[in-house]
């Protein structure tokens, strides 16, 4: 069947419907054989059935009377019948009874039953012979069917002839009509190829047919379609891509496996000027590049993952820096070729190296300047600029000296290098025996010399010659529009000293002047400020003497007079309680004002240490609320004086950040002291709260007391003033003084404001006012 | 005419007697007589076949057995009891009958003439004249003379002549199929 499958459509279809019509021909024709030969043979079976009944019926007599010769002449009819080949008479016993012709014969009949059957050349046809229903024998009637077949073979030929007319027909018209199915299909075929061998896939397959072909004409035209959006596309794509390899700065490669170039956007840049394609990248470099490279690539097409590398080429503009980026082109998940672009770096190197050059200057200039601020003196100063200088620019020699013009005298302040000169650091020497210009420093310019050989007559250059320097510059120091110094390099290397060379050393030049006579005025400062470290120091200590004194002083006070003062007191009452029946009432009165004098000694004593103590305690500040505070101490003097009755208000809230034992020491002595003068008041009120004035929390406590006269208010915080005698209010007038002592601690501030008769008011500030602020508001 | 007329003897009895119980219809005393009045007994009988009788006559009763007589003593009667025995015909059992009296004929159905017994032939062909009576003989000139079957035997074959004229006359019909066989005599012809 392969033979078939190979065939053409037309050829196909040809060869279906000549094959189907064959098949229903033969078959037509066959069954119509068939027909035929039966038909014919019934209708032979029956005549000679008809031929023998006709005969047999006039048998029965020669049979039954077996008249052999009546028989035979019965039979002898049928002797002129055509086709009749013989005919055989058995009796009722099936024997043979007589025959037409004499031909060799059964004598006993062997098929009763059987009417008639046809073997090759003859049809045999058995009848019984009958007479009113009995039975007489058998007439077997011998019929030759030869031209039965003749005419059967005569049939199948003409009927041959005609299946293959019509064969020949079908064949015609199956050529003819398959083109309707298989034009177009070829038709399609034909463009199909045609497409394929020269792509155009504008071109549209056109039919009017509505059936499965014409569907795949749609499909097809469909599918061109696609394939034409899809070329489009691509070749957008394509010119995209290639547009963009075109117009890059950078020179961009494909390689394939083996490092060959396949693709090269263009050769105009320096590198790989020859043709190129299909050359191995890898030859075109020296040894060391084509290591770094071939790692690169090999990578890349390892792992898939982009490289980049930096290689150098000697080309004909001298060597060049390139830098590469070696990206993977990836088929599914196998890196098939590697996109290489490549970008000139040269210039960005030197500028990167020129920056690196003037990091590293800026760095070093940094360093001299860090050494210089460092440096004590001038002379490490200079020391540390030449340290630094040696990096920046290469001598052989180098030193730092200062010049004194007037005095035609220079110093040595720092010297560096290999060449040595007879004169040692910190020597002093006339200036024209280290300088062949002197003139020139004065005027602040460099002087450059080529050749030290021509300043052979100056000693120090001549030694330094000697020792191999031939080149050298002096630098002026040029320091507020003034020559102090010089920094002078010598060079063995003949090439001397270049502009860029002269430009670094000038800068470093300018640092040193203005270093040096910055380390002369530290120097100059330092002095200053021992010598004033020194007074302050002797001062402290006298000061220290006088405030242990003070210290001892008051020490003293508290304790030595404190043990003479107890003495008084209790004398006094002893001589009150034991003899007191000898004193009279005025006596009694001058014991009785002895006492109160001792004892308000001893208060004020405790007055004194108290606000002595305050000087030297640590404020330690933490939150307060003193409004309780002021509860607290109201309440320890009601248990003193439990007769006045004080309406004591407190408006919160007062909550401040300050030293809660000193607090307590203020409130004590303010409320203490509005109590106090409140004493004649019927219905004495003390209130304390706070204001909000110029920004600031002020705290006040005012009374409703006796008040005071405003024109001596500044004597109101004084230690040891009172306004009011003793007589009429007790107290040291250390209180006041004591809280004043407080609020300054704080760094507050505290005043008053009264009328005399009409109460006063206290108020004070404390430092810190915003953090108390910030306390109470969030308290 | 007496010479074909077989005597009877005990002897013959016996042999035709064996005959008809071994061999049937072959048997006759001599050989060749016995199977000839065999034979001829089967002829009368396959006669009948191919012979109608008028639809009136006794032989169309299905009750009445068919009479077949012999006139005169005849060495055929064995043959003829024996046939009786072994066959019908028209369907109906045989009686055979033999008939000495001219009177007698009138019983028969098949009248056999086997010998005169005395009487004129004439007689006898007058008396089943016109009667549904078929009249065999089996002697020459017999037919002509009225009868309408006659035996004609040669050596090897037994042959009869018909006078159509007379059977016709008698209302019976002879199948033309037993005719072609005949041999066809008119009364009073002498071929």
């Amino acid at each position: 069947m392969r033979w078939f499958l190979n065939l053409s459509i037309r050829n196909k279809l040809v060869l279906i419907i000549v094959f189907v019509s064959m098949v229903a021909i033969a078959i037509g024709a066959t069954s119509a054989l068939m027909l035929e030969i039966k038909h014919h043979r019934e209708s032979m079976v029956e005549e000679a059935t008809v031929m023998a009944r006709t005969v047999s019926a006039y048998t029965a007599t020669d049979l039954a009377f077996d008249d052999k010769k009546a028989a035979r002449s019965s039979l002898q009819s049928l002797h002129d019948m055509p086709d009749v080949v013989n005919a055989h008479l058995y009796d009722v016993n099936g024997s043979h009874f007589v025959s037409l012709r004499q031909d060799p014969v059964n004598l006993q009949l062997k098929v009763d039953r059987l009417k008639s059957r046809f073997d090759e050349q003859q049809l045999h046809v058995y009848h019984p012979v009958v007479y009113e229903g009995r039975d007489y024998g058998t007439l077997h009637l011998i019929i030759s069917s030869v031209s039965f077949n003749e005419e059967v073979r005569y049939y199948i030929v003409n009927t041959a002839f005609i299946a293959l007319a019509v064969l020949l027909l079908a064949s015609v018209l199956a050529a003819k009509l398959q083109a309707l199915i298989s034009r177009p299909i070829l038709e399609l075929t034909d463009i199909a190829k045609r497409i394929s061998q020269q792509p155009d896939y504008s071109v549209r397959a056109t039919t009017n047919l509505k059936d499965e072909v014409g569907t795949l004409y749609d499909a097809f035209n469909e599918m061109l379609e696609q394939i034409k959006q899809r070329e489009t596309a691509m070749q957008q794509s394509e010119e995209k891509w290639r547009s963009l390899t075109e117009y890059s700065p950078d020179q961009i490669l494909l390689l394939n496996r083996t490092y060959e170039i396949v693709f090269i956007n263009r050769t105009d840049t320096d590198m790989i000027k020859e043709k190129t394609i299909g050359k191995r990248i890898l030859d075109f470099f020296p040894e060391e590049s084509r290591r770094t490279m071939s790692a690169a690539y090999s990578s890349v097409f390892r792992t898939g993952n982009p490289e980049r590398y930096e290689v150098e080429y000697q080309s004909s503009n001298g060597i060049r820096n390139y830098e590469s980026l070696v990206g993977p082109v990836k088929s599914g998940d196998e890196v098939v070729a590697l996109t290489v672009s490549t970008r000139d770096i040269t210039e960005r190197k030197k500028a990167e190296l020129e920056r690196a050059r003037a990091l590293k200057r800026l760095e070093i200039l940094r360093n001299i300047d860090a050494g210089i601020l460092r440096a004590q003196s001038s002379k490490d100063v200079a020391t540390a600029a030449l340290f630094g200088l040696d990096e920046l620019v290469a001598s052989d020699r180098s030193s730092v000296t200062l010049l004194d013009f007037d005095a035609q005298q220079g110093f040595i302040l720092a010297q560096r290098g290999s060449a040595n000169t007879p004169l040692q650091v910190s020597e002093g020497f006339s200036l024209e025996v280290a300088f062949a210009n002197i003139d020139l420093l004065r005027q602040g310019k460099v002087n450059a010399c080529a050749d030290i050989r021509d300043d052979s007559n100056v000693p120090v250059l001549r030694s330094l010659a000697a020792a191999g320097i031939k080149a050298y510059i002096n630098i002026p120091l040029v320091a507020r529009g003034q020559v102090i110094g010089a920094l002078n390099m010598g060079r063995r290397n003949k090439n001397g000293f270049d502009e860029e060379d002269i430009a670094i050393a000038k800068d470093i030049a300018d640092v040193i002047a203005i270093a040096i006579q910055q380390a002369d005025l530290h120097e100059q400062i330092t002095a200053h400020a021992e010598e004033l470290e020194i007074r302050v120091h002797q001062r402290t200590a006298a000061l220290e003497v006088a405030n242990r004194e003070l210290e001892s002083f008051s020490y003293s006070v508290s304790h030595d007079l404190r043990a003479p003062l107890r003495s008084i007191d209790g004398f006094s009452h002893a001589l009150m309680e034991d003899h007191a029946e000898q004193l009279d009432a005025e006596g009694k009165d001058y014991l009785q004002r002895i006492r109160r004098a001792s004892q308000r000694m001893g208060q004020l004593i405790d007055d004194l240490l108290t606000l002595s103590r305050i000087n030297r305690s640590e404020i330690s500040r933490q939150r307060i609320n003193i409004g309780e505070l002021a509860h607290d101490v109201a309440n320890t003097l009601r248990h003193t004086d439990p007769e006045q009755k004080v309406k004591l208000i407190i408006k919160e809230p007062l909550v401040v950040h300050a030293d809660p034992q000193l607090m307590r020491l203020v409130l004590e002595n303010l409320l203490g002291n509005a109590w106090k003068f409140t004493a004649n008041r019927s219905q004495p009120i003390v209130e304390i709260g706070s204001i909000r004035k110029d920004g600031k929390d002020v705290y006040y406590v005012r009374d409703n007391g006796a008040g005071f006269d405003m024109q001596y208010v500044d004597k109101l915080f004084g230690a040891f003033q009172r306004l009011h005698s003793a007589e009429e209010f007790a107290g040291t007038g250390i209180g006041l003084a004591s809280v004043q002592r407080i609020i300054h601690r704080h760094g507050g501030h505290v005043w008053a404001e009264g009328k005399l008769h009409e109460g006063a008011t206290f108020y004070f500030t404390l430092g810190d006012t915003e953090q108390v602020g910030k306390y109470s508001a969030t308290g | 005419m007496g010479t074909n007329i077989k005597q009877f003897t005990i002897k013959n009895v016996i042999a035709y007697a064996l005959c008809a119980l071994v061999l049937g219809f072959i048997c006759t005393n001599s050989k060749a007589d016995r199977e000839e009045y065999v034979l001829k007994a089967a002829f009368l009988e396959k006669f009948t076949r191919f012979i109608e009788w008028p639809p009136d006559s006794r032989v169309s009763d299905p009750v009445v057995p068919f009479a077949l007589c012999v006139f005169g003593n005849g060495l055929i009667e064995p043959s003829l009891h024996e046939l009786s025995r072994l066959t019908t015909i028209k369907n109906k059992s045989i009686e055979i009958k033999s008939v000495t009296f001219v009177d007698q004929i009138l019983q028969c159905d098949l009248l056999y003439i086997a010998n005169l017994s005395g009487h004129d032939l004439s007689e006898i062909v007058a008396a089943s004249r016109m009667q549904p009576i078929l009249t065999v003989s089996d002697s020459p000139g017999f037919s002509h003379a009225g009868v309408m079957i006659n035996f004609i035997s040669d050596s090897n074959h037994i042959g009869f002549e018909i006078n159509i004229e007379e059977a016709q006359s008698s209302g019976l019909k002879i199948s033309s199929r037993l005719l072609k066989l005949a041999r066809i005599v008119e009364t009073g012809d002498r071929s």
